[in-house]
């Protein structure tokens, strides 16, 4: 690990104020995605600047929605009664992620930036754009069965590794920020973006953009997630997918759908949203959607299988949340909020 | 300390008299922890400094009185199996070695080292029952030096070293004061001058100790001021540091990239606490922060200060093993008993909401303890005893 | 007096464990530590060009840079340690000295070591060494190899050919009324134990000569200071190794010996106790790895079922520098009754990490392509599974002719059946269905060669009536420390409270690594050996004691019981072990034992056998295959203690299962680059994945094995896991799957 200085921050302006005119500087709060790649000499920072004691650690209440401190652990979001009653992609995104130790760790503001867990990207002694611009794409030609259906470009195929960040997809959440040109706030769907030509660059937030809070627009509907992983849990998706649903009487009034695995940001399927959209619930029509939403995918060479495992998973999340399957999940996965195994909370 | 010591010195060289001698074949009459005596005694105040030692049995079924006119070494420690304990025969031996035979005969030195049960009659004898605890005894039977250690804690090399410094018969009188501070260590009135022989007794035996840190008999009480690690300062930018930990409060001084897992296991040597990947993947170095599982090897060591931190060192009191340690044992709860330390504290921490979870729970919360044994099954059955007990 | 063998004892070193205060090899508190970090190759082949050590050696606290071109000269690898080859096709470790030359073969070898005061500086300065190289192309595949060879023996063992060829196959295989063949291939696997590898390496001057005291993660201190002493061109008595504890092998630490050596050269240069432990990336380098086979598996059988041919040739490979090779026979060479039997390893050099033996090497895949063929047959055949191999049941050896020294492998295949439910399930493929989750019963024949091998032991005696039995084998889980208390117990008629067990100390008296299933059958009677021999010594104390009640008495006149040596034909007449010793000024008795295996070998063919079965549920949708039950029964002789050979069970097979269903490290197939390296991609199975296991035993002993009766049981479990598994996804799906491991992207459909 490469030294560097520590300063500890008490209020976000102070932490702006440390991280925005140091190039090398970042924030850090839990770290466990931060100090990993570190070890591994991916990120090198020259100044870290530590955010847990800034008082961003509480869930209120927000116009008929919930905002989540930036500093809230994994687990305290998760176990939270509110989220879990009425944001249960939340919760089940959450808990579907890492492990016990990891969620009490981790904080809801550095969960969606973890970085790619792309191999390439991984390993400085390879070529990836992302860590060193412009040293090439070793993951396009290489083992590429975790890498990106959608809207990857020839400089990147990496995927997003949130779980957390699909369910705030398809829930439309806001992300508070604050940076050296003041407070903003970013919808979720625009928080990631593309790679295009510069995949450096994993979201829209500019250097010393601190996240402040995470908020759930009122939501009345049914919201669920599901994941598939190679071990039954402590794994990353190969594929997921969140649906949050709202009816109308029969009828789905409004349908939002995004996939995880599958592209460098939560992956948000208008087109299948738009086929959902007043129809009555049914497998066929959540066929449908599903094949709508994959239409476009373009596989590489090792994770075409992610085109059937999505597809059949979108279906059964629809199926799942609309009620017409019950909560089942893949095989082998654990469901219950109690889970989290976490103590004292 | 260091300044008393080269930090470098290995034992040979620092009695400042290595050089050749034959290892003799030494006979098994090194003597290991936990014989029973068969001399009975009540429980007695603490030897002084000073003072004839009683007379009692040793477990080579000679008496201590016969032993006069050679210095004498006792080990006193729990009734505790420590497998350590094969290498310190040989470590042993193989000091010989390392030391100028001189005054002091090969065998007599060895025969002179004697470990002891601390539950047993001798520890009431010499004061120190239920403690562990290192005497030791001059040509005439008399007290000259004596460490003891709170359960839990552990010898650091530096300590010894500074403790064994203030023993050499040509020591300055100060240093003995600091090696007294340091060690936790009682040393006879005159400071050092020890005869060489006894001198080269205590060398030989704390030296074997320093390999064997760990095992039950070496022992040396962990003091704020003795934390720091046994390398110089290093150049780059160090930052004091106060971990609190199991309870007592540590101060380093580390650089900021030093995660806590190597601040424990390297800079305070609490190795209970284990690495097995160093990067958040197998949770081996779990730990309690503030109440909660965490893993120490993605916690920064000044991330950790003013937290609450608890190691497994820090779950049996005393002697008595934690009811989930406890568990462990009895359901065979591992093999190799690596990731098990990780396991513990996870499943500890788990246990604390007294929630009652079924196995399938259970198996999700404790996923991130990874144990390539794959004790599983049994780890679950130690889980669901402690929650319903 | 109860014999403590056999009974599920505690594990004596269990306080120590969960304590956190058994010592393992990274942990030693050793005065003046430096620290070593690894600089390894980016590339898997070429050489080096240059290597710049200026920037490392400017960074603080920074002692030394080894590298090809300074680092201290090795002798070659010997050709043979204790019995086993060590180079040369067939033999089983990597032959290559590190840090003597500037070639590489493999992406991530060690080139250069950089030592540090303190680990974050030697890690950092590590990253500043900047290596250029002379790249060639790696080659990397089977398809790719140009050195292919055909190894005679498996570690040079002559009951170990890998070519072989029994009546006429090929002949058989055309005229068979029923045949198939079919390929099977599995994936590279990677032991990764929990804990790192690790050495502490300190050097120190005696009678003018250099000594080597070595801690080091190794379950063969024997091997280690053999090929460390002549490595480095030491008296063997000059190198001193300890291991009391391992966190795990499964077949690595035993047999890679570049840490080590890397350990002691860096600490020979800096002139003071230098540490390395192994980062888990490393582990997938310089740790060995199981590699990856392609099997071809023709049987051909009589319309009854009976086999009458049996071919199985398996491709694997192995590094530049190693000839180890994956005996994917050794099932098929011994399991069915087939008069015409053959197999053949082909060996591929690649710019791979070496490989060496992991968990049932050889049984576990090849096992596993067997008995999936066996599987493949009896749907043909629609036959039950169980019942085509009732039809083939082996009454002896079919390559060797000889019988077996134990077989009850009809018992197990009975009491799998009932405990999994056998005839109730469907039988017919993708029959049965609980939602989301196909349901498939599946099963397979397990097995593991009963070795045994040479070893010595000694037995003291103490004058307060308690004993310390001592050998230099290891504890990594397998409980020996406990095993060979109980065993010594018996052996000395002391309650098991009165003696201890020491090992893991090159001191100690000679013991092979610990592996191969072995250790209980070849420590456990050296232990007896020793003993016995005390005993005998003692008696002879006795008996010419004119103050003793056994004054004049002969040895066979004489037995030990609880601790006391009694007159068989008068129990009255008896004296305690201390007393004994006390009157004759003894602090101590000892006397040494050794024991190895004899012409029983000759005579019978020695194997553990068992059944395994399973129930899964897979989800085709989502690819997902899980674990809903397993049993396994087995015939593994005599238990020495039921508690921890159950855990060893439990973690065979779950090893299996992570075979099965999730573990595989991938290579860039262009750099060579390993694209799983760490604990999140590389999946072992985790504690979700790991169902109830059920575990019976036949407990019936080895009349020929030993005088103990107990076969090794550190395998078996994981040997038929695999198939059992891969056979209930067909019966789940009725689809076939031939490719380890049986990832969610091979199964998912539509």
């Amino acid at each position: 690990m490469h030294p560097f200085t520590y300063q500890r921050a008490t209020t976000p302006a102070q932490a702006v104020a440390a991280v925005a005119p140091a190039p090398g500087a970042a924030f850090v709060a839990g770290g466990t995605s931060q100090l990993d790649l570190m070890k591994e000499d991916v990120l090198r920072p020259s100044l870290l600047v530590d955010v847990t004691a800034l008082p961003l650690t509480t869930i209120s209440a927000l116009n008929g929605g919930l905002r989540l401190g930036a500093g809230v652990s994994n687990t305290a979001a998760a176990l939270h009664p509110e989220v879990a009653a009425r944001y249960p992609a939340v919760s089940e995104a959450l808990l579907a992620g890492a492990s016990t130790q990891i969620r009490n760790m981790a904080s809801l503001g550095g969960n969606p930036l973890q970085r790619t867990r792309c191999p390439y990207f991984r390993d400085p002694a390879q070529a990836c754009n992302k860590r060193e611009p412009g040293s090439g794409c070793a993951a396009l030609q290489g083992i590429n069965k975790v890498h990106a259906l959608f809207g990857a470009s020839n400089s990147c195929v990496a995927t997003h590794p949130s779980d957390l960040a699909v369910a705030l997809a398809a829930l439309d959440a806001q992300v508070q920020v604050t940076g050296p040109n003041g407070p903003r706030t970013i919808a979720f769907p625009d928080l990631h973006r593309l790679p295009g030509d510069t995949p450096q660059q994993d979201t829209t937030l500019a250097h010393g953009e601190l996240i402040t809070s995470i908020d759930l627009p009122a939501f009345t509907g049914r919201s669920h997630y599901l994941k598939v992983r190679e071990r039954a849990s402590y794994a990353f998706a190969l594929v997921s997918c969140a649906v949050a649903l709202e009816m109308e009487g029969q009828k789905i009034r409004r349908a939002r759908v995004a996939l995880g695995g599958v592209a460098h940001k939560p992956w948000r399927v208008p087109a299948a949203e738009a086929l959902l959209a007043g129809k009555k619930p049914s497998e066929k029509l959540f066929r449908a959607a599903a094949e709508a939403a994959f239409a476009d995918a373009k596989p590489l060479e090792h994770n075409a299988y992610k085109i059937p495992m999505g597809r059949n998973l979108m279906e059964r999340a629809l199926l799942e949340t609309s009620g017409l399957q019950p909560l089942q999940g893949p095989a082998g996965t654990a469901f219950a909020a109690s889970v989290g195994g976490v103590s004292g909370e | 300390m260091a300044t008393c010591y080269p930090p470098c010195a290995v034992p040979g060289s620092a009695a400042g008299r290595a050089r050749v001698a034959r290892s003799p074949h030494i006979p098994g009459c090194f003597a290991y922890a936990g014989l029973n005596l068969t001399c009975s005694m009540s429980d007695e105040p603490r030897l002084p400094l000073g003072e004839p030692a009683p007379d009692c049995l040793l477990p080579n079924g000679r008496y201590l009185h016969e032993l006069r006119g050679q210095p004498v070494l006792l080990a006193f420690a729990p009734e505790e199996w420590n497998p350590a304990h094969a290498h310190q025969s040989t470590i042993f031996t193989q000091l010989l070695g390392a030391f100028d035979a001189g005054s002091s005969a090969p065998e007599a030195v060895v025969s002179c080292w004697h470990s002891l049960s601390c539950h047993g009659p001798v520890a009431a004898q010499f004061g120190v029952a239920g403690q562990r605890a290192l005497l030791l005894l001059d040509e005439q039977g008399r007290l000259r030096w004596q460490t003891t250690i709170r359960p839990g804690h552990e010898l650091r090399t530096g300590q010894v070293l500074a403790a064994l410094e203030a023993l050499r018969p040509d020591a300055p009188a100060p240093c003995a004061a600091a090696g007294e501070a340091a060690a936790g260590a009682a040393l006879a009135p005159a400071g050092g001058g020890l005869s060489r022989r006894t001198f080269v007794t205590a060398t030989l035996a704390t030296a074997a100790l320093l390999l064997l840190v760990g095992a039950a008999e070496a022992a040396g009480p962990v003091s704020p001021t003795e934390t720091q690690p046994p390398m110089p300062a290093p150049e780059a930018a160090t930052v004091p540091v106060t971990l609190t930990i199991n309870g007592e409060a540590h101060r380093l001084e580390v650089e900021p990239r030093v995660v806590l897992l190597d601040a424990l296991r390297e800079n305070l040597h609490l190795t209970g606490t284990k690495k097995g990947c160093d990067h958040g993947q197998c949770g081996a170095c779990t730990v309690h922060l503030d109440g909660h599982s965490a893993l120490s090897c993605l916690t920064l060591a000044v991330m950790s200060e003013g937290r609450k931190i608890t190691t497994i060192e820090g779950l049996a009191q005393g002697e008595t093993l934690h009811p989930m340690q406890a568990a462990f044992v009895k359901h065979d709860a591992f093999q190799c008993g690596y990731c098990t330390p990780g396991q513990i504290m996870a499943a500890t921490a788990l246990v604390q909401d007294k929630q009652r979870r079924s196995a399938a729970e259970i198996r999700e919360a404790m996923s991130g303890n990874l144990c390539r044994c794959a004790a599983y099954p049994n780890i679950i059955a130690a889980i669901q005893e402690i929650q319903t007990a | 007096m109860v014999e403590a063998t056999g009974k599920p004892l505690e594990r004596v070193d269990g306080r120590l464990k969960v304590m956190g205060a058994a010592r393992f090899s990274a942990e030693w508190d050793v005065p003046g530590l430096a620290y070593g970090a690894i600089v390894s190759s980016n590339v898997a082949h070429g050489s080096v060009r240059a290597i710049d050590s200026a920037a490392a050696l400017r960074a603080p606290g920074v002692l030394a840079v080894l590298t090809h071109e300074n680092a201290p000269r090795l002798q070659p690898m010997p050709e043979k340690v204790n019995g086993s080859l060590f180079r040369g096709e067939g033999g089983i470790t990597e032959t290559r000295q590190p840090l003597q030359n500037a070639t590489v073969e493999y992406a991530g070898q060690p080139l250069a070591v950089v030592v540090a005061d303190t680990l974050e500086r030697a890690r950092h300065a590590a990253s500043l060494v900047r290596v250029t190289y002379d790249v060639r192309p790696p080659e990397l595949t089977l398809e790719a190899s140009t050195r292919r060879t055909l190894p005679e023996t498996f570690t040079g063992n002559q009951d170990e050919k890998l070519q072989v060829t029994v009546g006429d196959p090929k002949t058989a295989l055309a005229a068979a009324p029923v045949k198939l063949t079919r390929v099977y291939e599995s994936g590279i696997t990677h032991h990764n134990p929990i804990e790192q590898l690790a050495s502490i390496a300190r050097w120190e001057t005696r009678n003018g000569a250099e000594f080597l005291t070595l801690y080091d993660t190794t379950r063969g201190v024997e091997n280690l200071q053999e090929v460390v002493s002549s490595s480095l061109s030491l008296p063997k008595d000059n190198v001193y190794i300890i291991c009391p504890f391992i966190g795990g092998a499964f077949g690595s630490k035993g047999w890679m010996f570049a840490p080590p050596l890397l350990t002691a050269m860096a600490a020979r240069v800096v002139k003071r106790p230098v540490k390395i432990e192994w980062r888990r990336q490393d582990m997938f380098a310089v740790a060995g790895q199981r590699a990856a086979t392609r099997q071809t598996l023709s049987l051909g059988a009589a319309p009854d079922g009976r086999l009458t041919a049996l071919q199985h040739d398996t491709q694997t490979h192995s590094s530049q520098s190693s000839g180890y090779t994956e005996p994917c026979a050794r099932v098929s060479r011994m399991m069915y009754a087939v008069p015409n039997l053959g197999f053949a390893h082909q060996l591929h050099h690649l710019h791979l990490p070496s490989p060496c033996p992991m968990r049932g090497p050889g049984e576990t895949v090849g096992g596993w392509a067997l008995e999936c063929a066996m599987d493949e047959l009896a749907a043909e055949l629609n036959l039950d599974p169980v019942e085509l191999r009732l039809r083939n049941y082996a009454e002896k050896n079919p390559e060797t002719g000889k019988p077996w020294s134990s077989k009850h492998l009809r018992e197990c295949y009975a009491r799998g059946q009932e405990l999994i439910g056998w005839s109730k399930r469907n039988p017919k493929p993708r029959s049965m269905r609980e939602g989301n989750s196909l349901i498939g019963y599946g099963m397979a024949t397990t097995m593991y060669p009963a070795a045994r091998r040479p070893a010595a032991a000694k037995a003291t005696l103490f004058a307060d009536g308690r004993a310390l039995v001592q050998s230099a084998t290891h504890e990594m889980g397998n409980g020996a420390y406990t095993i060979f208390r109980q065993i010594s117990a018996d052996g000395l008629g002391l309650p098991v409270e009165q003696v201890r067990f020491e090992l893991g100390d090159s001191a100690l008296p000679a013991a092979p690594t610990s592996g191969g299933s072995a250790t209980t059958a070849t420590i456990g009677p050296a232990s007896l050996a020793a003993c016995r021999n005390v005993l005998a010594a003692l008696k002879q104390l006795a008996i010419r004691d004119a103050k003793s009640p056994l004054y004049g008495a002969t040895a066979d006149d004489l037995e030990a019981r609880d601790g006391r040596l009694v007159r068989k034909a008068n129990p009255a007449q008896a004296e305690d072990y201390g007393t004994i010793l006390r009157r004759a000024k003894l602090p101590s008795l000892e006397a040494s034992g050794e024991a190895k295996p004899g012409e029983e070998r000759e005579n019978y063919s020695f194997y553990s056998f068992g059944a395994i079965f399973v129930k899964v549920r897979v989800d085709e949708l989502t690819g997902t295959v899980r674990v809903d039950k397993l049993c396994a029964v087995l015939d593994v002789g005599r238990l020495m203690n039921p508690r921890t050979a159950h855990s060893q069970i439990i973690g065979g097979v779950a090893m299996g299962l992570g075979a099965a269903l999730m573990e595989e490290t991938q290579y860039d197939p262009r750099s060579g680059r390993a694209v799983v390296r760490n604990l999140a991609d590389y999946h072992v199975p985790s504690m979700a994945d790991t169902p109830d296991i059920q575990v019976e035993w036949l407990n019936i002993p080895d009349p020929h094995i030993s005088e103990l009766g107990a076969r090794g049981i550190g395998e078996i479990g994981c040997v038929g896991t695999p198939a059992a598994i891969t056979n209930a996804v067909y019966h789940a799906t009725g689809r076939r799957f031939r490719s380890l491991p049986l990832t969610p992207d091979k199964i998912v459909q539509g």
